[in-house]
């Protein structure tokens, strides 16, 4: 049966677009929850390479409760008068709740953190220190432009398009795929004028892998099995980076029947509305790739909640490539 | 229907009209994969659907809308049409859709309503 759909969409693009402008992202947040892995660093807040997270990988909790919700509450947002009291309710929008619920998931908070941990300390072994925005560092837009609600993204662009600028780097190493191209392909659509550098951070490192191989300390696995994300392939046709990198790292990396160009999709896209679709189609994933090997590599945070979600059934273990590289540069792996 | 608007349509209409139907987009389509065969949950399924709704056969309704949104925009189909010498930009055109169609689910905006 096709679940209704019409109320549902209309009800999410409302509270989205709410969120984005009360928090910059389409939680909503008032405080600032995506600096915390940074504690300790030290990352200067200004510099002429800027390390990019748009906070991707810091949701992870929040859009896992997120989508629980959603999909809990579908019946609600289904029909039109019980959506009011749906979100006048704070099922779905309620700040304090989600940190409350976000905070059972701390396996996929410390995931997202030592990602982002091992990215930074990657990139300043090859290029120096990155500059981090802290507080500043604003959402892309991605969700917003992929549902086609192109008049909000439009402002929220003008609003990152003014923090870049003000940070004044000359280039930006961003740590997930949708970042980068929102950033170098999607942006100048809505600011004319508007030009970034802008480059996946597996390019930064992929052109430094003697510096990185000899850096490396032991890694807690001996191969892996790539899922190349579908808009790092096709989007960005970045394939031989991430193998680059898994090379430099002393790993062996193994192919799956769909990989590069030709990879098969997470599900990711569409959770935050249809989480049993997306569900389906993120096992018949985890499953293709678990003929091959048992540890999967990952570059993008969708990707990786979307598979982790399976380990379980198939026995995995999905690997951030960001946790891999903190666990042989600021080994042992923080926590 | 403001000119953007009317540009966007026109835009679609021409794109959506290079499709010869060969199909062979239908298999990759991750949703098509899992839902038992369903084409309107495949790429040409949704190429058909947009054609429709902006000729004026169809109307947005639940499944249409649900056709729409789950779309992936993972460019996979786009792979096989490239392939088979069409071309069409099938994830740009589904995007474009829903940007067209955004109106229908905004608030104080709905041709649906």
């Amino acid at each position: 049966m096709i679940p209704k759909s019409r109320n549902l969409v209309r009800e999410l693009f409302s509270l989205m677009a709410q969120n984005l402008a009360a928090g910059g992202d389409p939680l909503g947040f008032r405080q600032a929850y995506w600096t915390g892995w940074a504690e300790g660093l030290n990352l200067p807040r200004q510099g002429e390479a800027l390390l990019f997270t748009a906070r991707m990988y810091q949701m992870l909790p929040y859009v896992t409760q997120t989508t629980k919700l959603v999909d809990r509450t579908r019946s609600l947002l289904s029909r039109p008068a019980l959506a009011t009291l749906a979100k006048a309710g704070n099922l779905l929008a309620g700040e304090k709740i989600l940190r409350h619920l976000a905070g059972r998931e701390q396996e996929i908070e410390k995931r997202g953190r030592n990602a982002l941990r091992g990215i930074a300390a990657a990139l300043a072994l090859v290029s120096g220190p990155p500059a981090y925005l802290y507080e500043k560092e604003p959402y892309s837009g991605v969700l917003l432009h992929d549902l086609g609600l192109e008049d909000v993204v439009k402002a929220h662009a003008e609003k990152v398009a003014r923090v870049l600028h003000e940070a004044g780097s000359s280039r930006i190493m961003a740590t997930d795929p949708h970042t980068v191209y929102m950033l170098g392909q999607i942006m100048p659509g809505y600011i004319p004028g508007f030009k970034a550098q802008v480059q996946h951070y597996t390019e930064v490192l992929a052109r430094e892998p003697q510096r990185l191989a000899q850096a490396m300390g032991p890694m807690p696995l001996e191969e892996v099995v790539v899922h190349d994300s579908c808009q790092m392939a096709r989007d960005l046709g970045l394939v031989s980076q991430v193998r680059e990198v898994v090379q430099a790292l002393g790993l062996r990396a193994k192919e799956p029947e769909h990989c590069g160009r030709d990879t098969a999709c997470c599900g990711g896209p569409i959770e935050f509305a249809y989480a049993e679709l997306s569900d389906r189609i993120s096992r018949m994933r985890a499953a293709d790739l678990s003929d091959q090997c048992k540890n999967v590599v990952v570059t993008c945070p969708i990707c990786l909640i979307n598979l982790a979600k399976h380990e379980q059934e198939f026995g995995l273990r999905v690997w951030d490539l960001g946790e891999l590289l903190n666990a042989g540069l600021n080994r042992p792996l923080a926590d | 229907m403001s000119a953007r608007q009317a540009d966007l349509k026109s835009a679609l209409l021409a794109e959506v009209a290079k499709c010869r139907a060969c199909r062979f987009c239908v298999d990759v389509c991750p949703t098509y994969q899992v839902s038992a065969g369903v084409e309107a949950l495949s790429s040409y399924g949704r190429i058909q659907i947009i054609k429709h709704l902006l000729m004026g056969v169809l109307e947005l309704d639940e499944g249409l809308t649900y056709a729409l949104y789950t779309c992936l925009q993972c460019r996979r189909c786009e792979n096989v049409c490239k392939s088979k010498g069409q071309n069409i930009e099938i994830c740009e055109v589904i995007h474009n859709a829903r940007a067209f169609l955004a109106p229908n689910y905004q608030k104080g905006g709905g041709r649906d309503s």
